[in-house]
């Protein structure tokens, strides 16, 4: 594992999503890893993937490092300010159909957490709804 | 033929990490409950005490919320969530510059990336209540308004109190002592 892998895990992720039907070619929503997410003009709908806590390593010396990442889905709400309920089970769906059992990536190992969510409700970013879910992450 | 000293103390390890994994479910469970319940509180607690501090722009109570770490993750993340929220930053001065003050992009900052919370170590559960406006010390300190009104004097030292006092009685309600 390399210093690198910091950054590339939340891309690795993110190429996972977009190879496995989410967004991408029908531009329903964009991609936002490493705290890449503009200030202004934000799309309809997007994801963002952060790391979560520090890396870690169940080992003493070489070995497996493990992490986790957070992702973030925000969708836009419509003019009366209740939660775009469509949009956001449509990208769910997406999003668990691609992520339901572990995945590799790489030297990734992905697995979602799926005995919690982190968080669901109004967004930190104004006018936006959001579902926040854990994903935990070997490096091999 | 007896245990010698080395395998009554290889046994011992053993029987360790076997009971560690069967009660780290069970009390990872139970710890998330009963953090879960407290960062409730806090948000019930904030939104009853409006008649101590009254909010102006909303960036301060947008800044503010509870977050749960298992071993420095975030597992669960409470923001206070006014009804009503900023329009914009709050502009202060501060050492006679002008800062512009977004609470939610500063709740957002200090949850993302790889900061996590310091209490990293295995088997630990933490609840940090979060207010990352940075004029939240001197709404506390009673300096905010400069005059007689203190509005908000002693607000986050009263919710820090009123937090220690209910995690005892939420943990007695779960059947652990203080």
């Amino acid at each position: 594992m390399t210093i690198e892998d910091v950054n590339t895990v939340a891309e690795a992720l993110v190429n996972h999503l977009k190879a496995n039907g989410v967004g991408g070619t029908d531009g329903v929503v964009e991609f936002y890893p490493n705290d890449t997410v503009p200030t202004s003009n934000l799309p309809e709908s997007f994801v963002e993937v952060v790391g979560n806590g520090a890396l870690s390593t169940p080992v003493s010396d070489f070995g497996i490092r493990s992490c986790s990442l957070l992702l973030i889905l925000n969708v836009k709400l419509p003019g009366d300010g209740a939660a775009n309920s469509v949009r956001e089970s449509y990208l769910l769906n997406r999003i668990s159909n691609a992520v339901k059992n572990p995945f590799v990536r790489g030297s990734y190992h992905f697995s979602l957490d799926k005995k919690n969510l982190v968080y669901s409700g109004r967004s930190l970013y104004a006018g936006y709804s959001s579902k926040t879910m854990n994903f935990n992450v070997k490096i091999y | 033929m007896p245990l010698n000293e080395s395998m009554r103390a290889h046994n011992r390890e053993v029987m360790a990490k076997i009971a560690r994994s069967q009660v780290y479910p069970l009390a990872r469970k139970e710890a998330l409950a009963i953090l879960d319940e407290l960062g409730m509180f806090v948000k019930s607690w904030i939104a009853s005490k409006t008649y101590t501090y009254k909010d102006q722009t909303y960036n301060l109570t947008d800044s503010t919320g509870c977050a749960i770490y298992e071993n420095g993750k975030l597992v669960k993340f409470m923001p206070y969530m006014n009804r009503k929220q900023a329009s914009g930053p709050r502009t202060i001065t501060y050492h006679r510059a002008r800062f512009a003050v977004d609470g939610r992009s500063l709740l957002r900052e200090a949850l993302s990336g790889n900061a996590g919370c310091p209490l990293g170590r295995y088997g630990t559960f933490t609840l940090a209540v979060i207010s990352t406006a940075p004029y939240g010390v001197w709404v506390n300190e009673g300096s905010g308004d400069g005059g007689p009104n203190k509005r908000g004097r002693g607000w986050f030292d009263e919710l820090r109190k009123a937090t220690e006092q209910e995690i005892i009685k939420i943990k007695a309600a779960h059947g652990y002592s203080a």
